[in-house]
């Protein structure tokens, strides 16, 4: 089963980013591109060569590290009831391989001389500073209730509390920010910034780099389906379920996201910073034993 | 204002009418007293500089001039102050020094005819590219359209003061639709300065009008200078050229041209606020205003044969009528405009996101609007209440009652809320000049049209005033054709409206002057990158001078 | 109901109104020379060719930008706007179309005049039959400019002399 779900993963997310974009076209009265289009731009992107601004090695890693890291965290998730990568304390080196996702895609900003590209980095840098840690803080939270660091027994033994109840809408807001999703992809913005650290990209690694975007938004809403599916199941029925929370988190997510205009960095910076004085509290509350 | 200015100027100047409200002095003697009467003009409350021509007359007067025209919009009188420059002294005093907007006018006649303004701030190249060489001015009399010089390639571009990053925003940008060069300094996200260069897309269209074309067919070169306003480009020119040979149009082509302005107005807002909605990432705001747009474009199908460039316009009326059918096509059309242009309006003003995006960002202060002399809903939205369809009336807007929405703030915010009242000005236009159409001739009848006559009127195009200046000429020719566009003035207080704020906003404050860059560049192609140049050839025909 | 269709793989075609691309029917065309005259941009454009007696209308759609100015002022109608908008090939050669026209030759010096036989025939279709027969115009025609010339001061010097008698 974990098998099965870890051999869909990588590649899933293009289609149902294609089923996004359909989705947004019928709210706009379009009539869109096919599902598969955004499969047909990944493989015609990997089939190019990619021109290469700078020599530096930075450069041309980052896509592998950034497409590494983001498997890796779909990877640490359960399918069903078990993932295949599970050891005692993957909560952290979850946490880990996430931020080095943003390493890895500032790092290859940087290393060009490109003033969109630094802007960009600039950017994912301010973001991941607010972000990461009210991830972690809403993680922690979940991790100091259920008294266990593996992501997979965490999710088997939540049980409803105050506290667990307000972390989970402090998920559900992570995850739709570090999705990449319209109020929030500052960092990528298209129209200011020229695409901000992907400016610079082309052909093979462009194509990765996509890639690895969208697998790490499939693996953020899969944890938060997770954690909502297997309290309540078991087996291939979790596994149903986990598919069925998904499915309508993303397309919930991908209406909010057809209505909104994108925020400037100032704003969504003070939004996360209130956001992380409300997982103290939270965290407060769960040491307290609510 | 022309009474007051006659009794303290008067005796030195010689005088020529050229219309009910429009008068131009020439200069004959003491060339000091050119600055103190411009001062006294602009010193008048609601006078504006109108626009600036400079012409090649050493045929006919033996020297080159230059032509401050001014507009008193309250008093709806045009005045203009011709200076002659003669060859062997090519220069005049500058009135870029005291107005900043003329700096760019004068920046384009030093490039163009080469006649340097003393004392200009900025005196580095407008128009002409990096490859141009020195001492050759193209709208002199003796270049040739088709000659190609080459250069060296050298722009003095302006450094950084202090230790900002520059961050240039285009040529070539996501956000910008043709090219132009904004050089922002930045620190961090926050732009210091802006050093803009524009006129990468100069056609060359004044030149090619002298001399090779007649007089209806520059009217649909008018029509090309733009792609979103071209039918107001030509009815200015038209006007100008109705003008200058003293020819009445009849009433019903006055009411079909307002009808074709005010539905060009229409898709050319419904546009606007689609574009200032994606560049915040607001992409169904975006969808949702061109699909009411689309309705507009098909109308203008059904109506004149093409959904931009309408073809419409001749010197002395309109090419056709205004069948019946049509006229209920327009008011169908309307009606149902009305209701989703209020739905699309509920929805943009209910987006939180989209508000906090546009209020507060790029403010432009209502002295800072009238120094550079900014026109249409940029001015509008700063307090200048200014609109030539109520303050310099043509076509049948005299006729016709519409209100002027004027708002304080100066913000994008403003900007995006004045085109929407106007479209709803708009609507109702339509719905009052579709009624009150009277009938009658589409075409004045005229047998020729004089030489050597000078008309000069503008428009209310989307973006602002559309001024055209025409000198006519000898064998059904022109001699002078000066188009200036808003977003000539517009693009100038752009640097003032970008200092203070972050890159995110840089792009919408731009597109929030709506800015028409073919409208604003008018010459030549040659391909620096290969170092050619490229002759444009016109079919060999022999029509060439 | 979207608004966007699969064009190209749906067709679309314009409304009535449509400016479409312009196309000349042979057959009409009598090679007059007024829509060359109108033409903005210079897409149609006259070869004459007085060696071999044609003329030559070509029409460059590449050119053309649809005002419609050519339509109106054709005496025969035949060039006309259709409501085409596809003209994207990989060839400009099929963006030209020629019109090939025989000029008419003059009866008395054998040389080709600058006006084409069908443009004569039209004229002489629209003048009443009565004056044709009255100022036996039908006599003078074709004439070039010179062999014209010289027959009216024929004509005014014999008439002069009949009115001495």
């Amino acid at each position: 089963m974990e098998l099965l779900g870890a051999i869909v993963a990588p590649f899933l997310p293009p289609l149902l980013d294609g089923v996004a974009r359909k989705v947004k076209a019928l709210i706009q009265n379009r009539m869109g591109p096919s599902i598969f289009q955004t499969w047909y731009d990944i493989i015609t992107l990997l089939s190019m060569e990619p021109t290469l601004p700078t020599g530096s090695l930075a450069f041309r890693l980052a896509p592998y590290i950034a497409l590494a890291s983001a498997l890796c965290m779909a990877f640490m998730l359960p399918y069903g009831s078990n993932s295949i990568i599970n050891f005692g304390g993957d909560l952290i080196a979850f946490i880990y391989v996430f931020t080095l996702f943003s390493a890895a895609l500032v790092f290859g900003a940087l290393s060009v001389e490109n003033s969109y590209s630094h802007a960009g980095a600039n950017r994912e840098l301010t973001l991941s500073l607010v972000f990461k840690p009210l991830f972690a803080i809403t993680i922690g939270i979940f991790a100091f209730k259920t008294g266990s660091l593996s992501i997979t027994q965490i999710a088997h033994s939540i049980s409803p509390s105050l506290s667990i109840v307000g972390a989970y809408l402090l998920l559900l807001y992570v995850t739709y920010v570090e999705a990449g999703f319209i109020p929030y992809d500052i960092a990528e913005a298209e129209t200011e910034i020229l695409e901000g650290p992907l400016s610079e990209y082309s052909g093979r690694l462009l194509g990765l780099l996509k890639w690895a975007l969208q697998i790490k938004r499939f693996a953020m809403i899969w944890l938060f389906a997770s954690f909502v599916a297997l309290p309540i199941a078991e087996g291939v029925f979790a596994f149903v379920l986990q598919m069925m929370v998904f499915l309508l988190a993303y397309l919930l997510m991908v209406t909010y996201e057809s209505l909104n205009a994108r925020y400037r960095l100032d704003q969504a910076m003070s939004q996360g910073m209130k956001g992380i004085v409300i997982g103290a509290v939270l965290t407060i509350i769960a040491w307290l034993g609510w | 204002m022309i009474r007051e200015f006659e009794e303290k100027f008067g005796p030195t100047l010689e005088k020529k009418v050229i219309a009910k409200n429009k008068v131009l002095y020439t200069l004959m003697v003491r060339r000091e007293d050119f600055i103190n009467m411009i001062k006294y003009i602009l010193n008048r409350p609601n006078t504006r500089l109108f626009t600036m021509v400079g012409m090649d007359e050493r045929n006919t007067e033996e020297s080159f001039s230059v032509t401050y025209w001014f507009l008193d919009w309250k008093a709806q009188e045009v005045i203009g102050i011709r200076l002659y420059v003669p060859e062997e002294e090519p220069s005049f005093p500058s009135v870029g020094a005291i107005h900043k907007g003329a700096i760019w006018f004068e920046r384009e006649v030093q490039d163009l005819l080469g006649l340097e303004a003393e004392g200009l701030p900025d005196p580095r190249r407008l128009i002409l590219p990096d490859d141009w060489p020195e001492g050759v001015y193209p709208l002199r009399e003796d270049f040739q359209y088709y000659h190609s010089p080459m250069g060296t390639r050298n722009y003095p571009y302006r450094e950084p003061k202090d230790d900002s990053t520059i961050h240039p925003m285009g040529p070539y940008h996501v956000a910008l639709d043709e090219p132009a060069h904004f050089r922002l300094f930045v620190k961090g996200e926050e732009i210091v300065d802006v050093d803009y260069r524009g006129f990468y897309s100069h056609r060359g269209i004044e030149k090619l009008a002298r001399g090779r074309l007649n007089y209806n067919q520059v009217i649909f070169i008018a029509e090309r200078v733009c792609g979103i306003c071209g039918f107001a480009h030509s009815i200015a020119y038209a006007q100008a050229v109705e003008e200058a040979a003293k020819i009445e149009i009849p009433d019903r082509a006055r009411y079909i041209r307002t009808i074709l302005l005010e539905i060009e107005r229409l898709h050319s807002h419904l546009l606007w606020i689609g574009v200032a909605a994606h560049l915040t990432g607001f992409d169904t705001g975006f969808m949702r205003s061109w699909l009411i747009r689309e309705k507009v474009m098909e109308l203008a199908e059904r109506l004149t044969g093409n959904r931009k460039t309408y073809g419409l316009a001749l010197v002395g009326g309109v090419r056709r009528d205004l069948l019946d059918y049509r006229k209920s096509l327009i008011l169908e059309t309307i009606n149902k405009l009305r209701g989703e242009v209020n739905e699309l309006v509920d929805m943009l003003l209910a987006t939180k996101s989209f508000i906090k995006r546009c209020e507060g960002i790029g403010v432009l202060s209502k002295e800072k609007a009238r120094e550079w002399d900014t026109a249409g809903p940029l001015a509008r939205a700063s307090g200048i209440d200014y609109d030539t369809r109520s303050d310099l009336p043509y076509a049948a807007y005299d006729e016709l009652s519409f209100n002027v929405p004027v708002y304080k703030e100066g913000d994008v915010l403003a900007r995006a809320l004045v085109r929407i009242d106007e479209i709803n000005e708009s609507i109702s236009l339509l719905e009052q000049a579709v009624d009150a159409i009277p009938g009658g001739p589409v075409m004045a009848e005229f047998n020729e049209i004089p030489s050597w006559r000078e008309g000069i009127s503008a428009v209310e195009a989307p973006r602002g005033e559309n001024t055209h200046y025409v000198m006519t000429g000898e064998i059904n020719r022109i001699y002078r054709w000066r188009v200036k566009a808003p977003t000539y003035n517009n693009l100038q207080a752009v640097p003032d409206m970008l200092r203070g704020y972050t890159i995110a906003d840089a792009p919408l404050i731009v597109a929030s002057i709506d800015p028409c860059y073919s409208c604003t560049e008018r010459v030549q192609v040659v391909d620096i990158e290969s170092g050619k140049a490229k002759i444009i050839s016109f079919g060999g025909m022999g029509t060439c001078p | 109901m979207p608004i966007t269709k699969y064009y190209p793989f749906e067709p679309e075609q314009a409304p009535l109104e449509y400016r479409g691309l312009p196309e000349i029917n042979p057959h009409l065309c009598v090679g007059c020379g007024a829509c060359v005259n109108v033409c903005p941009p210079d897409a149609l454009i006259k070869i004459d060719d007085y060696e071999n007696g044609t003329r030559k209308i070509v029409l460059d759609i590449g050119r053309c930008i649809r005002c419609a100015r050519c339509e109106e002022v054709c005496p025969t109608r035949a060039i006309r706007l259709t409501r085409e908008f596809e003209a994207a090939s990989n060839d400009r050669i099929c963006h030209v179309e020629i019109v090939e026209l025989k000029l008419a030759k003059c009866r008395e010096c054998g040389k080709y005049v600058d006006y084409t036989e069908r443009q004569l025939q039209k004229v002489l279709s629209l003048i009443p039959p009565g004056i044709l027969e009255f100022d036996r115009i039908r006599e003078k025609l074709p004439l070039c400019r010179e062999c014209k010339r010289f027959l009216t001061v024929v004509n005014a010097t014999k008439f002069e002399e009949e009115m001495r008698e």
